[in-house]
């Protein structure tokens, strides 16, 4: 809502003179009641100056008649009878402003969809329109005028989780001159995707997706990446936060280190992977992975002798670049940030909660997650896909839906396993040519329009056989002599049983095992599946109920590339159209405010708001509402046992008066 | 009790409930509303107890609160706050005379003016029967 600002002007010293101008929206109105009567009833109310009819009140002539009427006859209020207000309340307050009133002090009379549209009866219509009449003009008369208030804020923004959605969010956001703080926990960013070989359903290399999109967040002049990062705190609202972050030591310096590599081979420290019996070992001084960016090493204080008491300085030593800081501390930064897109990603269903996936019993039965890493170049076995024992597969076993679509874990469907399970036998088949590979599913649930021309490519090429479950845990899994026996129940009700040496666990994704604390640091309610819940399901996917704090990717739920970094995009298009650079910010003008004169403090309105607008500062007898974050519901105004709360617009006393006015 | 007709006021909120009301209208529904006396208010979750009472105290025949759906509050959840206070208000209402059929909590999606229609055209029904609140 735009509209100047007002000095609220002395409402009941003044002459009220109020204008009732009823519509007639051409039959609509004018034949279902007797207009005559309508017009007797408004101009039989105290400070009424005059009522009149007009045909068409929202065509450009009612309009300007309005505005004419307004100024000529220097009305004060208006009540406009006629359609409901949800069609036209906006277009008249806009003519008040025009008229120079105050869009505030207008009362909309439905006597179109709510009477004669619905009530036959002339005379009948005619009771209630002045009925509803009679509501509006004693309402009107207690309307105030209303600022529309704004505020300082700032347009900066801090992107908490530096994976392919927040990347996207910040990348949008700085190439609209947007400061942007992308904090991310990992040593490095690009979040799984940068860990992936393959994506679905094309097969394109995901570094070469990533990797430009990641050199542009790290060499961006409006994007401050801080790795190791974490959220501590955050305060404020909607323009205005204060985020505290907390910065982990790497102890190399990020600007003088480029990641050569020559304190890895001086390191004394080896620390064995924890994937498949130790593969992938690293130093302890280290990058994540080859190709991790930023291309840093860090030391790892649990591992390096310095930390362990021993004076050892290999590292320092075989720096040519000077960059080992072994006197870095951990560090807190405050931030200024007008919002916050919480972009943490997801976790893995962890299958050893179940008995029957076998997991952590036997060898070579692995996530998907980490067959990820055994098919990426990058990874352990330089993507060669193998068992624990370096030997290549013989048969493959891909399980769908572990931990999910059942009530006992997840009841939902991740919606991506079916599609990358198939692209992991897609990826075995090319790298195995004779072995047996087989897939556990109880259905599939391939969605988008390349997805089933993927689904037939593996079909039809890569030799793969389906087991149908009877239900998507109708399986058992556990370590045979040299092998791995899989029991599952197809839809025959049949048992079966079948040998692999290699079994991988589609498990469902689950919201980010850091996501309560993110969610107690943002005072966010995550929802049942412990996602993020949406400021709206439908219409408003990316904001959460707290106004200023967004999402992007799986915080809010599972997700597959495309749709985290159209999130990711939507996040900061809502942020844009809410933060200008340089621009105040408008307040809702009917936002509740308390009286603290008649305010107990009991607290009772604290619990009830949605939005925490509602807080006592310390030391304050009374709460104060926060003008940036109430909505203006007034719940807190009916729960207020002392009445304290000013609800405008719709004050009890507004509210009383048109209920006399119905009834009486 | 022939030929007296009831009186309902009914609170709607903004958001959902008021739609509903109007899509009532636009889909030219045939429902008693000639006893209705609609009031619009942001939320249902505004409606103070006490301004019922008061509607009661000043001769309204019955009283109805529509909100949103569960989980369609455009307040997230006033309609919930709403909620909560209905089984105390209607203990009051009883302790003063005025039974059940007078008074409804319930929700109102934003389209859906049938919904809208039945439930008020119920409690008028239910009230005709009754006739006219005795407020002493």
């Amino acid at each position: 809502m735009q509209f100047e600002p007002v000095e609220a002007p002395k409402v009941f010293n003044m002459p009220q003179r109020i204008g009732v101008y009823i519509c007639e929206c051409g039959p609509n109105i004018k034949d279902a009641v007797e207009m005559a009567e309508l017009l007797e009833e408004a101009e039989g109310h105290k400070d009424v100056v005059l009522a009149q009819s007009f045909g068409f009140l929202c065509s450009p002539d009612g309009k300007e008649f309005l505005r004419e009427e307004i100024r000529s006859h220097k009305l004060r209020r208006i009540v406009i009878a006629g359609c409901s207000p949800k069609e036209h309340e906006r277009t008249f307050r806009e003519i008040l402003k025009e008229a120079g009133l105050n869009p505030f002090l207008l009362q909309i009379t439905n006597i179109r969809e709510q009477c004669t549209w619905v009530i036959q009866e002339k005379k009948v219509a005619t009771e209630k329109a002045r009925a509803l009449l009679r509501g509006s003009i004693k309402r009107v008369r207690l309307h105030e005028p209303l600022e529309a208030k704004t505020i300082e804020c700032c347009a900066d923004v801090l992107v908490v989780g530096a994976g392919v959605a927040g990347i996207n969010v910040a990348l949008a956001l700085a190439r609209k001159n947007r400061k942007v703080y992308l904090i991310e926990k990992e040593p490095c960013i690009g979040g799984r995707v940068a860990r992936h070989e393959d994506l679905y359903p094309d097969m394109v290399c995901a570094s070469c997706l990533i990797e430009p999109q990641l050199d542009a967040v790290l060499h961006h002049d409006s994007i401050e990446v801080l790795t190791l990062t974490q959220m501590a705190e955050v305060k404020g609202y909607l323009g205005n936060f204060v985020a505290s972050v907390r910065q982990k030591a790497r102890f190399v310096d990020l600007n003088a280190c480029i990641g050569c590599g020559a304190c890895f081979e001086a390191c004394p420290v080896s620390v064995p992977g924890l994937f498949m019996g130790g593969m992938a070992g690293r130093k302890a001084i280290h990058v994540p992975y080859a190709g991790a960016l930023p291309n840093v090493a860090l030391i790892d204080e649990d591992h390096c002798l310095r930390f362990q008491g021993a004076s050892c300085r290999s590292c320092l030593e075989s720096c040519p670049f000077g960059a080992i800081r072994y006197d870095e501390t951990d560090g807190i930064r405050e931030l200024k940030v007008g919002a916050v897109v919480v972009a943490t990603g997801f976790s893995s269903f962890d299958p050893g909660k179940d008995a029957r996936y076998g997991y952590g019993g036997a060898d070579n039965i692995i996530t998907s997650l980490e067959f990820e890493q055994l098919v990426n170049s990058t990874g352990p076995t330089e993507g060669k896909i193998l068992l624990a024992n370096g030997q290549p597969p013989r048969r493959i076993a891909f399980v769908h839906c572990v931990g999910s679509r059942t009530e006992k874990f997840n009841e939902y469907c991740s919606g991506v396993c079916c599609l990358y399970t198939l692209k992991h036998a897609h990826q075995a088949r090319l790298q195995l040519p004779e072995a047996g590979i087989c897939q556990f599913h109880s259905d599939l649930c391939l969605p988008g329009k390349e997805s089933q021309r993927f689904y037939r490519m593996v079909l039809t090429e890569d030799r793969i056989r389906f087991f149908r479950l009877l239900r998507p845990d109708a399986i058992e899994i556990r370590k045979g002599s040299g092998s791995i026996l899989i029991a599952h129940t197809d839809t025959q009700g049949e048992l079966e049983q079948n040998e692999f040496d290699m079994v991988v666990l589609a498990t469902a994704m689950e919201s980010d095992e850091g996501i309560g604390e993110i969610a107690g640091i943002l005072d966010v309610k995550l929802g049942e599946n412990g996602f993020f819940e949406e400021a709206d399901a439908r219409l408003d996917p990316v904001s959460t109920v707290r106004e200023g704090i967004f999402t992007a990717g799986c915080a809010q739920e599972p997700k597959d590339i495309p749709s985290s970094v159209a999130q990711g995009h939507a996040a900061a298009g809502r942020i844009m159209g809410k933060l200008e650079p340089g621009e105040r910010l408008p307040l809702e003008p009917m936002a509740c405010e308390i009286d603290p004169e008649t305010c107990s403090g009991c607290l009772v309105c604290e619990s009830l708001c949605t939005f925490k607008a509602i807080v006592r500062e310390d030391c304050e007898p009374t709460v104060s509402i926060n003008q940036a974050m109430c909505r203006g519901c007034g719940v807190c105004a009916a729960a207020c046992p002392s009445g304290a709360v000013i609800a405008r617009h719709f004050s009890t006393q507004a509210i009383l008066s048109e209920l006399r006015g119905l009834i009486g | 009790m022939q030929g007296v007709e009831p009186k309902i006021i009914v609170f709607l909120c903004h958001w959902c409930s008021y739609e509903g009301a109007d899509a009532a209208g636009r889909g030219r529904k045939e429902f008693p509303s000639g006893n209705l006396r609609e009031i619009r208010v942001m939320c249902s979750g505004r409606v103070d107890p006490r301004l019922v009472l008061e509607a009661f105290r000043l001769g309204a025949d019955g009283v109805l609160i529509l909100g949103c759906a569960p989980g369609d509050c455009h307040y997230k959840r006033g309609n919930i706050q709403a909620l909560k206070r209905i089984p105390l208000l209607e203990r009051i209402l009883q302790q003063n005379g005025i039974n059940n059929d007078r008074f409804k909590f319930d929700s109102v999606s934003a389209g859906d003016g049938e919904k809208y229609a039945r439930i008020a055209g119920e409690m008028v029904e239910r009230l005709r029967g009754q006739g006219s609140k005795n407020h002493a």
